[in-house]
Parts: structure tokens; sequence; C-alpha cells
């Protein structure tokens, strides 16, 4: 029987004895979990390092994001890559553990000597236009060489075309523009700013006008560099160090082991063994087709939210501020907005009550077409991305085919042609380039 | 940092270790400890160092202090003004914004107008390196130490990082035979004992503590609408799931301590054995119960009194450790609850040790079980809920992953309540041993570098 004690009744006030613990073991063993513990962590280490020496698509790393190690500079790419890969064009599925609507796609992605996505058909020519802006949308992601903007335009209009658009990571400003254009021994005569539906563009004041992307306290550092050891040096330094910065870092993220054990995982967080709790993050509904939609949590809050006035006027503002410093530069500017895929299909959507009464008291499917009519006022070259999809949203559906990937926010490549001929057309009507291809090569 | 994240397994213990080994005077180990302690610790966010470098200056200097005080007043006074400051940040960073929900509360009986919430960002540890540094002072005072005159001996204390943000709370005293050794300990003696106690931390927090919350968690975000089983299948899930979890981190935290050579205490044994109220506390989180008994239920007057009054102290205290676990309704009630089965199992000792032990064994199990339904829930309400669940029969919300959830609740109790503690274990293992230890510490490894890696469940605290 026990006694009832108070809780833990010490026997003295000081503190507890010194345990004695008769753990030690002057000389470990081979099979020693003193050993084989650290040995684990060696190994996987070392065949950590080993897989990277495969080729990325063996564990379906995107090319995109393969690309990354070994960008200099402020160029968004390692330069003179050829990549080819099957791979799902999928973020919201795999958000949300789900199974894919779609088949992967095969892609070439390839790079030029500037570390730039490259256009086919470019190499050696002086190009006639230039895309900047739109991150991912620009740049191509999901999409094969031959299907990105930059190669609808160049089929389209008949004349060599840069593909200028960084990783949505990079800063992606007048600074960013000039540095390219200086490494470009011929200027193309026009700039094709991509705008995404999604991207929030303002001018930080007169003293300092950036855009969001571009961080002022770089600028600061910036200039005390330039104060102290010289632009030359400083520049040097800064890209190094960026280009340290984001290639380890892409480096250590794709990491194969990593890769494969969370593929591991989420296979077993199928709702039958585990339950699969990623799926709260991903908003899935039907189109009237019946076929499953995917949006990514910050696709859907974009699209339930309303935005609020000044949104469109610091966009207003900032292109056409960029048309005026494009002026400047002897460029011409073009507009090209892109909407998001729920802005597009938004009236085909079905779900449940709760969730399209959501979508619907948001009540800002006409933002682009406001901002369209806005930027025309102001003398913005602009095409609508939204008008041009909408007009055939309907007739696609019917088809069973769409201009955006079903499991993934982005555009496919019957997306990128519908709105790239469209640009095509409004460019050709300003513009007439040469008919006689430039001689001069792109690179120094 | 996390001990289960990659960044520590593969970055910051193979450096902080190499360069320990590496580094032959006691003042060397001392500065490096102290600092590589700051950097695991500014690695969720740098400013919480400069408070935890305030509060380790402040207790250092009250150390110093006390070696000069030559009067009674003047101990008193370096007793307790330093203990004040700890404890006023405490209350700062971890209960402002409760006493202001509280005042709210009494504001809306009477009409008043609503004070705005601060809402103060919590610094990772903060209870826990709080509790070092005060006890160090106490100490100090009582005589039960000298206190230290090198700084770096008492920084690299409190920032130990294998203790510094879930525990155990480690006395002063304790460590300071292995910190004045520091210099003279042999690397391979404890080499064995150290992985085996971190292997067996990490297979507890990250395959059965993570694999249970991956089940209950979503489950139990619907707390109010599960059905009995369900209710009653989250909550024995979640009594293993925070054992393993915290005595998880407690092993993991030992196995470091001997790889630099120090001997981190004991912080848990075998809870769930546990024969009555007071036996669990015993078992439970043993450096907590200690400092609560020795720094505030022996303050207050401890046994010595009335009956009513130690029914009050062990009370008070119990309400005290609640509340020290979170600025939440549910951890006082929590605690409250605790201290009432104290104060209950202390009148009517003769007639519940008098049951035979399997019973006394199974109803203190029931008791932990009911306790945890209201540490666990977010609100009072759904902790009700929840234990309304569990005793009356309801439809509701089944469990996805039900079979995966007995299957580790299974293992979990053949371990919990059948198996030896890591502290009855030898360490020193037979080949094929070792070998199943490493492949489920290659296990780890992988489910580390998935998808999540989730916090000590301790932290939050």
């Amino acid at each position: 029987m026990q006694t009832a004690v108070s809780p833990a009744q010490p026997t003295t006030a000081g503190p507890p004895p010194r345990q004695e613990i008769p753990f030690g073991n002057a000389r470990p063993q081979w099979h020693s979990i003193g050993r084989l513990a650290p040995l684990v962590l060696v190994l996987w280490v070392v065949a950590d390092i080993g897989l990277r020496y495969m080729p990325p698509e063996t564990f379906g790393i995107h090319p995109w994001q393969y690309a990354r190690i070994g960008a200099r500079g402020s160029a968004p790419f390692a330069a003179n890559l050829a990549l080819r890969t099957t791979t799902p064009v999928a973020a919201a599925a795999t958000a949300g553990n789900l199974p894919l609507a779609e088949a992967p796609v095969d892609i070439r992605f390839t790079t030029n000597n500037l570390g730039f996505r490259a256009t086919p058909g470019m190499e050696h020519r002086a190009p006639g236009l230039l895309v900047m802006g739109g991150s991912s949308f620009g740049y191509g992601y999901g999409l094969s060489d031959e299907h990105t903007l930059s190669a609808v335009l160049q089929r389209e209009l008949q004349t060599p075309v840069f593909n200028g658009s960084r990783f949505f990571t990079d800063p992606d400003g007048l600074v960013e523009l000039d540095d390219l254009l200086r490494q470009m021994p011929v200027k193309p005569e026009s700039v094709v700013f991509l705008h995404l539906e999604q991207q929030n563009l303002f001018l930080r004041g007169d003293d300092n006008p950036y855009p969001e992307a571009e961080q002022p306290p770089r600028q600061s550092l910036q200039k005390l560099g330039h104060e102290t050891i010289g632009p030359l040096a400083y520049r040097s330094l800064e890209e190094r160090y960026v280009t340290f910065k984001r290639s380890f870092g892409t480096w250590l993220r794709l990491s194969p082991l990593r890769i494969m054990a969370t593929r591991w995982q989420k296979a077993l967080a199928n709702d039958r063994i585990l339950p699969n709790s990623q799926k709260a993050g991903v908003t899935a509904l039907q189109l009237t087709n019946g076929r499953r939609i995917l949006f990514e949590y910050y696709e859907w809050r974009r699209a339930t939210s309303k935005r609020p006035p000044e949104r469109m006027t610091g966009t207003v503002e900032y292109l056409a501020w960029m048309k005026d410093r494009l002026n400047e530069r002897g460029l011409r500017m073009y507009v090209v907005t892109v909407p998001d895929k729920a802005s597009v299909y938004r009236n085909w959507l079905v779900g449940r009550a709760d969730v399209m009464q959501q979508l619907h008291q948001s009540n800002d499917a006409e933002y682009l077409t406001d901002l369209h009519s806005a930027l025309s006022a102001r003398g913005v070259n602009a095409i609508d991305g939204l008008a041009v999809l909408r007009r055939t949203a309907a007739a696609d559906i019917a088809d069973g085919r769409l201009t955006y990937y079903l499991d993934d926010a982005h555009w496919n490549a019957l997306g990128v042609e519908r709105i790239g001929r469209a640009a095509a057309r409004t460019i050709a009507s300003h513009e007439r380039f040469a008919a006689v291809q430039h001689s001069a090569q792109v690179a120094r | 940092m996390l001990f289960n994240s990659s960044i520590f397994l593969f970055v910051f213990l193979p450096i902080v270790y190499l360069v320990f080994w590496h580094l032959t005077s006691k003042r060397a180990r001392y500065i490096w400890l102290a600092g590589t302690g700051y950097v695991f610790y500014g690695y969720w966010n740098p400013a919480f160092c400069l408070l935890m470098l305030f509060s380790t200056l402040v207790s250092y200097t009250a150390g110093l202090g006390f070696l000069r005080a030559s009067t009674a007043r003047q101990r008193k006074v370096l007793l307790i003004a330093p203990i004040a400051v700890d404890l006023m940040l405490l209350a700062y960073f971890k209960y402002a914004d409760f006493a202001i929900s509280i005042l709210n509360a009494i504001n809306d009986v009477y009409g008043g107008t609503d004070l705005p919430m601060l809402k103060i960002l919590l610094p990772v540890g903060i209870s826990f390196y709080t509790f070092h540094t005060i006890t160090y002072i106490v100490d100090s005072y009582r005589g039960v130490i000298t206190p230290t005159r090198n700084f770096f001996e008492f920084a690299s204390y409190v920032s130990l990082f294998s203790q510094l943000v879930a525990g155990p709370i480690v006395r002063f005293r304790e460590l300071e035979e292995d910190l004045e050794n520091i210099d003279g300990k042999d690397r391979r003696q404890y080499l064995d004992a150290a992985w085996s106690f971190f292997v067996i931390g990490l297979i507890q927090k990250v395959l059965i503590a993570d694999t249970i919350a991956a089940v209950i968690n979503p489950a139990l975000e619907h707390a109010r609408d599960l059905s009995s089983t369900s209710a009653w299948l989250c909550m024995l899930g979640y009594t293993y799931q925070l054992y393993f979890d915290f005595a998880g981190y407690s092993n993991m935290a030992v196995g470091l301590g001997f790889l630099f050579g120090m001997n981190i205490p004991q912080n848990f044994d075998a809870p769930y054995k546990a024969l009555n109220p007071s036996d669990f506390w015993r078992r439970w989180h043993i450096s907590l119960s200690r400092c609560l008994r020795d720094y505030l239920y022996i303050v207050m007057g401890g046994n010595r009194g009335s009956e009513l009054r130690t029914y009050r102290n062990v009370f008070l205290t119990m309400l005290i450790g609640g509340l020290w676990h979170g600025a939440a309704w549910t951890f006082v009630i929590w605690g409250a609850y605790h201290g009432l089965l104290l104060a209950l199992y202390r009148r009517f000792a003769t007639v519940w040790d008098a049951r035979p032990q399997w019973l006394q064994r199974a109803c203190m199990f029931l008791l932990a079980i009911i306790g945890w339904t209201m540490f666990r829930a977010d609100t009072w309400p759904d902790a009700t809920a929840l234990l309304g669940s569990m005793f009356m029969p309801t439809a509701g919300i089944d469990v996805t992953g039900t079979a995966a959830l007995l299957v580790m609740i299974t293992i979990s109790a053949a371990v919990a309540h059948l198996g030896p503690t890591t502290f009855q274990m030898t360490h020193r293992w037979k080949p094929q041993t070792s070998f199943a230890l490493a492949a489920l510490f290659l296990l780890c490894v992988m489910r580390i570098n998935g998808p999540e890696t989730s916090p000590f469940l301790y932290f939050q605290f």
C-alpha cells in the first residue's frame, strides 16, 4: 500500500542528486549506433550529391527551376542550356496532393548565351521586339520553346523576338532592362510589356520611381557600394553574391532525395491511409463540361477579393511612366494584359453554393477591361487579353479544351497562341519591322 | 531551428560538434557553446536573442552580486529584483494579450470600450530559459550553488541549444560539474549513448508523434462534430502524441547533451505507468514539476501547515503550472484540474491505494486523457464538446485514416505502458538492434525531407 504524499515531496530542499548514468562506452564498436547514425547522415549526403549528376528529368524536376542554377548577374537562367523533359504542369494538383487531370507535357527548354529563354530561330539575329515582364507567363512556364509568347510573336510578325522575361523572384525594372540592352549589340525597336492581372505595379515616388519588384534598400546599398569601392567593383561583387545565393539556394531545394521522400509521403496521404490535409489549400470546382478545374490558395483569394481602387490607379501610373521611360530609350511599348484563369472562366464554373457566392460577390470581374480602358485613355497601346480569351471561352469549353491548364494557374499553348496573335495584329498595325534581317550577332 | 530538420542534422550539428571537439581550452568551448546557442535560437528570429542576452546579463550580474553581498537585505534585493525583471518580461510577452482579453470581457459586462490587443509575438522558449535564470538566482540566494564569475560559462548554460527552447529545465547545479570539466571530456565516452538517445527520441517524435498528428489534427479541426468513437480515438491519439513528441524531444536533448559531455537529466519516467496523480507528476515533465515543487510549493509552505493549507498550496502550484503552459483558459483549467486531482488523492489516498495496481493505472490513465482533452482544445466550448462526445453516445464525423491511427495507438500503447524508458536501457545494442535503429533513423531522415516539418508541441510554451 502506498503512503499518500504531497506532490513530489523532497527529502531535502536542494536540487535532485546528480544521476549516475552507466552509459559510458569508451570504445564504440563498428556496429554501434554511435557509428551507424552519423554514417546514415553521411551516406544521405553522398547519395544526394551523387544523384544530382543524373539528368534533371529523371526526377521530374521542372527545367525552368533547374535552369536557375548557374544563372549569372541579372539573367534569370544559366546560359546555353538545352533541356528536354516530359513533365506535368499541375502546381495546384501538386499543392493539393490530388490526381492529375491532364497528361504531362513534352517541353523543350533552351536558353541563349545571355541566360534568357531562347526563341527558336532567333539565333544570331538582331531582335526587332523585346518581351519583358510577366514573370513565369513571359518566360514560358509549362510551355515548350516554340509555344512561348515570344515564339508566337516571332512567327506572326516575321521578326526576331527576344524573350527578356525573368523569374518571378527576380527584380524586373529599368535597371535590369538597361543592363540587358547594354548586352545587346543592336537594340530592339519595340517592347511588349506583359502585365499579369495578379501583379501589383506602383511607382514609389518621383525620387525613387522603381516598381514593386525592385527593392529600395538594394539601391541604398548600391549607392554605398559605388561610393566606397567604385561601381565596377561593386557590380562584380553584387553579381557574384546574387549568382551564388540564387544558384546555391536552388541547388539545395532541388534535392533528388527530398523529391523522392516528398513523393513517398504524399502517396501515403491519399485519404485512405493517411488524411490528405493538403487538399484544403486548393479550391476544386467544375466547368460546365464536367471537368475538374483547380485553383491554388492565392489564385482563389484573388478571385474572391475586391481590389482597392488605388490598385488600378497605381498600375496605370506605372505603365504610363514606363512607356515614357522606354520612349526616352528609343523604344515603343505595347502592354499585353494577361488575365487570371478565374477571370476568364468565371461564368462557366460550377461548385458548392457558398463557394460560388464567394466568387460572384467579389464583383471584380471587369478589372482588366477597366484597366484596358484606362491605359488607352493614357495613350498606352494595350491588348486586352481577357477580351481575347473570353470571346472563345464558351466554344473552347464545349470542345473540351481550355486556354489554361486545368491544374495550374498558367496559360497553355492555346492561350498563348490566342493572345499572341491578337497582340501581333495590334503591333503589326503600328510597326514596320525591317524586311532585311540584321546580320549582327546578338551576343558580343 | 528544429532538431527534426535538415539544416540542424546536416549543417548545424556537424559544425558545432566538430569545432567543439577541435577546441581545447575551457574558455573557447564556453564561447563556442554560448555562440552556437544564440545562432540556434536566432534562426527563428534574431531579435529574440537580445531578449535572452538581457535575461542572461541580469542573472549573471545578480550572481556576482551574491558573491559580494554581505547583508541579508542586500541578498534579498538581489533575489527579488532580477526575478521581477524576468517575470515581467515573461508576463509581457506571454500574458499581456491574455490579460487584455480578460479586461475586455469584464468591460463587455459593464458596457465599456474594448482595449486593443497588442498582438505580441511570443519568443520561442521564453518560459524555459526564464526558468533557467530564475532557478540560478534562487539557488544562489539559498547558497545551494556558488555563482560563477565566468560570464561565458553562465551564458553557455543559459543558451545551451540542446535544452534551450523546450527543456528539460536544467538547473545550474545539475550541469555545473560538467561545465567545470568541459575541457577534460572524452569525446568517445558517451558517443553510443548520445546517438542512441537522439535516434530513439527522433523516432518517437517523427515516426510516432507526427504520424498520429497527421491523422488527428484534421479531425480535431471539427472537434464539436466528432462522433464518440472519433473523439476517443483522437484523444487517445493525442495522449500518445503529446507524450512521444515531448519525451522524444527530451531524449534528443539528452543525447545532444551527451555529445558535448553534458548530463542532461531525465524528464519523463514512463508517466502512463503512474499509479496515482502524485506518481504521475513524479514521472511527467519531471524537471518542471521539481521546479514547481522547489520554487513555488515549498516557498508557499508545502505541507508544513494544516491539511487545508496543503491542499491550497497544491492547487495553486498546479494552477500556476497550467498557466505557465500557455495564456489561455484551457491551460488554467487543466492546471486546476490536476491540482484538484492531487488534492483529492492526498485526501483519499488510502482508498485509492487499496485498489489493485492495474485498476489504479487504468484510472490514472483515464484521468490523464480527460486532462489532455482540456489541454488540446482550442477553446473551452471545444473541450466540453469533446468530453461530451467521449462520455455520451454521439453521432458525427469519423476520422480519416482510422486504420493507421489504430496501428500507431497500438504501437504507442505497447511502448508507453510496457516498454522500458530510455534511462532504463543500457544503450549497448546488439548489431541487429543497432541496424534496426539505423534503418528507422533513415526513415526519420526521409520523413524530415518531406513536404512539412512539424515543430515540437512544447515550443508554444
